[in-house]
């Protein structure tokens, strides 16, 4: 979600048009003994990264030419394209069944569906809906022996072999170059509602007790706090058949009825109505700044770990369906204080991840923490599947994996 | 020496090796193929796994685990014999935290007392395969099985969080957790499913699901099984996602009947059986407009459970099928291909006229909303000749599912049954990149040997003379 900036590594380019442009941009760079960087739309490129010196000779391999739309049986609700497409062009393509792909993906007119799979991208949305491991069902990416492999299938039920689809999703590139994803899509929901209001520090608790307890059911609930501003904004989505989407809107101000007076947005409508939501906050979680972090928790431990995130940051921003809270701050703060709130969240079984910062932070240990048990099946895998360490190498693995 | 080891890992009554007691664990639900391990054991720890697995590689002796083995593709044949490792014993629930969603379990718990256990509470566990009363989480785990409700739930993949994992040598590692995704690869996602071939969980992280509002579960009487595969394509092309949407032909229907006297109309061609769930508001509209689909596809009938007690009866009657298809034939063997949902009415078509050709009996119970079929083969085992056609039969209804841009299997796995049929949906560079991920976690091939890969080593020569002693 950082912008590309100087930090980027400056690696030779090649933009390849199509499936067999890019294998063979693939097997040029093997035969080259060139690292290979499969590049989407770089909204997420730095997430991550080491810096330049850190990562060896490489070659970018630009999918964003192999972007075709492969196959779509809209009865069947299944799609097939190229990884290059862009996020918006995929939705585009969709809507025009009334079918979507219910994940939120920050700058989605430059994101690809490829990088997006690469990095596990996630929104808002992920209460109501999951992530991209619940609707990828087919799979085909470039190995390290320049082929074309295909998993998984087109149709929405296969368990025929292993399914690699899963192991390539949030791999960032160390496996091989995704070139091709079939998907499940959903129909549009026919309805949509937003309720947004304004809290007071002293009424944290009470709400977090009214999310677990509510009888309704959010596609996204969001809280957003800013430092200086001793208020912050709760966000809560409905999507579904009208009627539901109508009861659920009265339901929970029944039930929030501490709040009522602090109702600042009321509003029923089509997708649009939610969807103005989730692009704000996507916004926000992609908004430049000099320090961007996120970190997982169970949701029974997220009143611990709001006040401690705050600390570090000037935006927060809260999904408590998640256990998921995204902190970023406009000035480079002290490392030894993220890695304070990381302890703790590292105690409570979380994970706390860098996504930006300064320069010296770019080393394993600041971006992704302590590394936990089954990292060890990670570099096996990793080994069998990119001996020669091909694959974005410096990601995930600083050293060859031996 | 193998089960002097073995022996001193274990108490006496968690060791079999009496032939007759070993008879029991020759096969799963795929009857086709038996081979009887040398021992079957059963820990009750973590440790004692290890112990075991780490005793087998000592001696060089495959082993394998297993849980109920009411799966249906041969997962759990013991190819070549060695130790089984059965997991039945280990059925604790560990954990159930209801604040944050998820429960800890040891793998041979069966899946119902999951469901059980959480229904006071207002939750369930959402994969619910019609042998829910007898499989195994630690069974649901390596088939990634699915069940009636998954075309809006998901199947158990979708479930897992994280396993507690044991590797052929021994290793044991924490995959994923109570967030479910971390970062990293996904390990839960490629464990899940892999049939017993790369380890051992031995324990699971499951998500555990608030119980729905409300249902509305209909039953459709049609015609014919055409019809009801067209209203099947109306619905979801009109963008409404059920919980369920199952179907049952003539042969099913008076199975089921006689079995549990329903009030099935013996003379339908077909019944869908079409369920909606989640909150009251809104469920009525979604009902109706089921119903209006159904009646403009030639639906003659569609009654609604009106009480929980119906729609429980309704539902023992389709996940109870495949027994009261006892009735129909002395052996039965039920087949498990996916297609498009579009084109499920040129399947069936397809299978009548495959019965026909090989002059079998064919019954279809299945998972209409999710193109995964079911049929089942009726026949009698004693009679080599009709095996040979049910084993043809079966192999020309996978190869059209194939030709429609399917899968030879939606829930069952591949087992050692459809191995023939891995080289026909993937190319040898798609199954040599799955045989890295194998050599990973199981390089000596000594954990489910003979599985899922037709080229996975030495065993496939055993697995071969198996078939044919079986046929």
């Amino acid at each position: 979600m950082t912008q590309p900036s100087s930090q980027s590594p400056e690696h030779p380019r090649t933009t390849a048009a199509g499936v067999e442009a890019v294998r063979a941009a693939v097997r040029e760079a093997l035969a080259a003994g060139q690292g290979i960087y499969p590049r989407g739309g770089q909204t997420q490129w730095l997430e991550g990264m080491l810096p330049p010196s850190a990562s060896a000779s490489g070659r970018e391999v630009d999918l964003t030419g192999c972007c075709a739309v492969i196959d779509y049986p809209a009865r069947d609700m299944t799609i097939t394209v190229q990884a290059g497409i862009r996020i918006a062009d995929l939705q585009a393509t969709l809507a025009r069944e009334g079918q979507w792909l219910p994940i939120d993906v920050p700058q989605a007119h430059e994101a690809t569906l490829g990088g997006c799979l690469a990095m596990n991208t996630h929104g808002p949305r992920r209460q109501g809906y999951g992530t991209l491991r619940d609707y990828l069902i087919g799979i085909e990416f470039i190995n390290d022996a320049g082929e074309r492999i295909k998993a998984g299938g087109r149709v929405v039920k296969n368990v025929a072999g292993y399914d690699l689809c899963k192991l390539l999703i949030g791999s960032r590139g160390t496996l091989g170059v995704i070139t091709q994803a079939t998907l499940k899509v959903r129909p549009v929901p026919a309805a949509a509602g937003r309720l947004l209001y304004r809290f007071g520090r002293d009424q944290f608790a009470p709400i977090l007790n009214l999310l677990e307890q509510t009888a309704s059911q959010p596609a996204s609930v969001d809280l957003e706090g800013q430092t200086g501003d001793d208020a912050a904004h709760l966000g809560v989505l409905f999507e579904g058949a009208k009627a539901a989407v109508e009861w659920q809107m009265r339901q929970f101000q029944r039930e929030a009825g501490f709040l009522a007076n602090q109702l600042i947005e009321e509003e029923i409508g089509g997708l649009g109505v939610s969807q103005e939501r989730v692009d704000y906050v996507l916004q926000r979680l992609a908004a430049p700044a000099a320090c961007r972090w996120q970190l997982r928790v169970l949701p029974s431990q997220l009143a611990d770990a709001w006040p401690a995130a705050q600390v570090i940051s000037d935006q927060t921003l809260m999904f408590p369906g998640c256990g998921w809270i995204s902190g970023s701050s406009a000035r480079t703060v002290d490392a030894a204080a993220v890695q304070n709130l990381r302890q703790r969240v590292e105690a409570m079984g979380g994970q706390l991840t860098v996504l930006a910062g300064p320069d010296d932070w770019r080393k394993p240990a600041m971006l992704w923490g302590t590394p936990r048990d089954d990292w060890a099946l990670m570099r096996l895998i990793k080994q069998h599947f990119d001996p020669g360490n091909r694959f974005s190498p410096g990601r995930f693995f600083v050293d060859q994996p031996t | 020496m193998l089960l002097d080891d073995l022996r001193r890992i274990l108490p006496p009554e968690a060791i079999l090796t009496a032939p007759s007691d070993l008879a029991v664990y020759e096969c799963d639900g795929f009857t086709i193929e038996k081979n009887q391990p040398d021992v079957v054991v059963f820990p009750t720890t973590t440790e004692q796994i290890v112990h075991i697995v780490k005793t087998c590689g000592a001696n060089h002796v495959p082993f394998l685990p297993r849980g109920a083995g009411t799966s249906l593709a041969g997962g759990c044949l013991p190819v070549g014999g060695g130790v089984m490792i059965a997991l039945t014993r280990m059925k604790r629930i560990l954990e159930i935290n209801y604040r944050d969603r998820y429960a800890i379990v040891e793998p041979g718990l069966v899946n119902l007392w999951l469901t059980n256990q959480l229904k006071p509470h207002g939750f369930h566990y959402a994969p619910d395969p019609s042998s829910q009363g007898a499989c195994t989480i630690g069974g649901n785990v390596a088939t990634n099985s699915g069940g009636p409700h998954t075309l809006k739930y998901g199947v158990t993949v979708n479930h897992v969080l994280g396993l507690e994992f044991i590797l052929p040598d021994g290793q044991v590692r924490n995959v994923g957790g109570p967030l479910g995704d971390y970062l990293g690869y996904d390990l839960t996602g490629v464990l899940v499913g892999s049939e017993g071939t790369l380890g051992i969980a031995s324990k699971v992280w499951v998500r555990i699901t608030r119980n729905p509002e409300a249902y509305g579960t209909l039953l459709g009487v049609f015609a014919a099984v055409e019809d009801a595969t067209n209203c099947i394509s109306d619905i979801i092309g009109a963008g409404i996602i059920p919980a369920a949407l199952e179907m049952m032909d003539q042969l099913i229907i008076q199975a089921v009947e006689a079995a549990f006297q329903f009030g099935f109309p013996l003379d339908a061609g077909a019944v869908l059986i079409m369920e909606v769930d989640g909150l009251a508001a809104g469920l009525e509209e979604e009902v109706e407009r089921i119903t209006q689909l159904a009646m403009k596809n030639g639906a003659r009938e569609v009654r609604r459970a009106m009480t929980e007690t119906e729609r429980h009866k309704l539902w023992k009657c389709r996940k109870q099928a495949f027994g009261a298809v006892g009735r129909l034939a002395p052996s039965y063997c039920t087949q498990d291909g996916v297609v498009p949902r579009t084109q499920l009415p040129h399947m069936l078509r397809r299978i009548q006229e495959i019965g026909r050709q090989f002059d079998l009996r064919i019954a279809n119970v299945f998972h209409a909303g999710d193109g995964n079929l079911h049929p089942i083969l009726l026949f009698d085992e004693r009679d080599a000749e009709q095996v040979r056609r049910v084993l043809e039969a079966s192999h020309a209804i996978l190869e059209e599912c194939l030709a429609l841009g399917g899968s030879v299997t939606g829930e069952h796995g591949i087992g050692v049954e459809k191995l023939d049929f891995m080289p026909r949906m993937f190319a040898p560079e798609d199954l040599s990149m799955m045989l890295r991920l194998r050599k990973a976690f199981n390089p000596d091939d000594r954990c489910s040997p003979g599985k899922m890969f037709p080229t996975a080593g030495a065993c496939i020569e055993a697995n071969k003379a198996g078939r044919r002693a079986a046929l």
